[in-house]
């Protein structure tokens, strides 16, 4: 009964924020369903498991923390919402709010779902919800951003439904047996054609590979996240990415019982090493700090699957890293959309001496820095630690120092820019703008455009 | 503004240092289903 309210009652809110002709309605429908899905998955933690809709449904361990690391993304993001709704028309405050509601309700079902098929509906039901959020700006940047991602996601998405098919393929039919449950794939594994199987597997990791953003299917990323509001980006960063690791573990986890890990862990590895390195190569020397964001997703979701190619302890770090990448995605967005609205650019060049302009935000991202390079004490250091001891335990030692080097570099490049950001001086000049945006004065220029007070 | 960023850098921070037991349980049973271990 939980599981189905932590899926209808943000759906049902969204209808609701659709058709609410009052913004403060709407900013009540967004709170009131932010904390009463928080209750339900705290209630979660605290009562004895169980299944709902003939296991369609039900609650595992991975699925408990994306559920909890969506709640309590949604909530601050919820927060932040309230004063970027005010800014927004009565129309677009509507498409924007029953946006972020239906990214709930469709996270959500991904995180609960046990039946392959219905967490693929999610899936697409999150890409979906979130495509009016990126164009909320209404420009040609914007619009070339959703197009850029509706259409990778969508090459994604169908691959990922191609895995879907194979597995159900893969899948001997017997009496009482249910097709694509995850509890009947890995109780009768051993049953399942390995051919089907391995195939699944390659769809699935090119699919929700695409939706997580791995290294080469990321092209939508930067564009993606550069162009959407700030609070979009924390969602997507945190949640979205999260829901898309949850699909690619639901086939892992089924590989791993039919016995063929040592067919999915070799690929994992490698897409993850891929992955951070494509990111350290285009972190170093990024001028748009969104921009900057993004390749630093890439890299997360690179060491995601790279922990779960180790095995092992790095499976466990990678299990922890999706809790702590999400939540700090979600503070480094909001924290540089306060830094972005301050300088009235994303451009690095024009973003300086945040310090002095807004203390408080300057110092948040200096310590998102240290977070988000996997430093102590923060928790990404635990995780991040038990990813790199993993590899070493699992006799993969040039994986573990190609993996040291890379976030080395990744350090670095991130350090230069984020204190450029905070203790650089003076301005950037007009040339160093993105070419066509408006002056940083203009009114309307920036996604995050709305009043502050000078203390954020 | 600052709020929402606060909390969760004190989440990131907090999950440095303490895994609550309900929380450390259910990363070792995630784990082992992905065919991993717990520490």
């Amino acid at each position: 009964m939980i599981q189905l309210l932590l899926i209808l009652l943000p759906a049902v809110a969204a209808v609701l924020a659709y058709y609410a002709r009052r913004e403060t309605t709407r900013t009540r429908l967004m709170w009131g369903a932010a904390g009463a899905h928080l209750l339900l998955v705290a209630r979660l933690w605290t009562t004895p498991r169980a299944v709902t809709l003939a296991g369609w449904l039900a609650v595992d361990g991975l699925g408990l923390i994306v559920l909890t690391l969506i709640s309590l993304l949604f909530i601050v993001v919820a927060s932040y919402a309230v004063g970027y709704l005010r800014t927004r028309s009565a129309r677009d405050g509507r498409v924007f709010g029953s946006g972020m509601l239906a990214f709930l309700a469709a996270a959500s079902l991904v995180a609960l779902s046990h039946h392959l098929a219905l967490l693929w509906v999610g899936m697409e039901a999150t890409t979906l919800s979130m495509a009016p959020l990126i164009y909320d700006r209404h420009d040609r940047r914007s619009l070339e951003a959703v197009w850029k991602y509706l259409v990778l996601s969508s090459v994604g998405i169908a691959l990922a439904l191609l895995a879907v098919f194979l597995l159900a393929t893969a899948q001997p039919s017997a009496p009482g047996v249910r097709p694509l449950v995850l509890d009947d794939l890995i109780a009768g594994a051993p049953s399942l054609d390995r051919w089907w199987l391995r195939a699944a597997f390659v769809f699935a990791l090119a699919g929700f590979g695409t939706k997580m953003g791995l290294a080469p299917m990321h092209t939508w990323k930067p564009d993606t996240y550069g162009e959407a509001p700030s609070l979009v980006g924390a969602l997507m960063a945190g949640g979205v990415t999260s829901c898309a690791f949850v699909g690619l573990a639901r086939f892992t986890q089924v590989l791993t019982a039919a016995g063929l890990a040592g067919f999915a862990r070799p690929l994992l590895l490698g897409f993850g090493l891929f992955s951070l390195v494509v990111a350290a190569g285009f972190i170093v020397g990024q001028a748009d700090v969104k921009r900057l964001l993004a390749y630093s997703s890439v890299e997360h979701m690179g060491l995601l699957v790279l922990g779960m190619g180790l095995g092992g302890l790095g499976t466990y770090g990678a299990v922890l890293h999706v809790l702590n990448n999400g939540l700090v995605k979600g503070w480094l967005f909001l924290v540089v959309g306060n830094l972005v609205l301050a300088a009235g650019s994303q451009a690095a060049a024009d973003v300086r001496g945040m310090l002095r302009a807004r203390p408080v935000s300057a110092m948040l991202v200096v310590a998102g820095l240290f977070a988000v390079s996997g430093s102590p004490p923060f928790g990404l250091f635990l995780s991040e630690f038990a990813i790199v001891s993993g590899a070493i335990r699992e006799h993969h030692p040039v994986v573990a120092g190609a993996a040291l080097l890379l976030l080395a570099v990744i350090f670095a490049g991130i350090a230069r820019m984020i204190l450029e950001m905070v203790l650089g001086g003076g301005r950037g000049s007009e040339a160093s703008r993105r070419p066509g945006a408006p002056s940083p004065r203009a009114p309307g220029w920036s996604p995050d455009h709305w009043h502050s007070p000078p203390w954020c | 503004m600052v709020a929402g960023p606060l909390a969760l850098a004190a989440l990131v921070l907090m999950l440095g240092s303490y895994l609550p037991a309900p929380l450390r349980a259910e990363l070792a049973g995630a784990a082992v289903t992905l065919g991993g271990s717990a520490p």
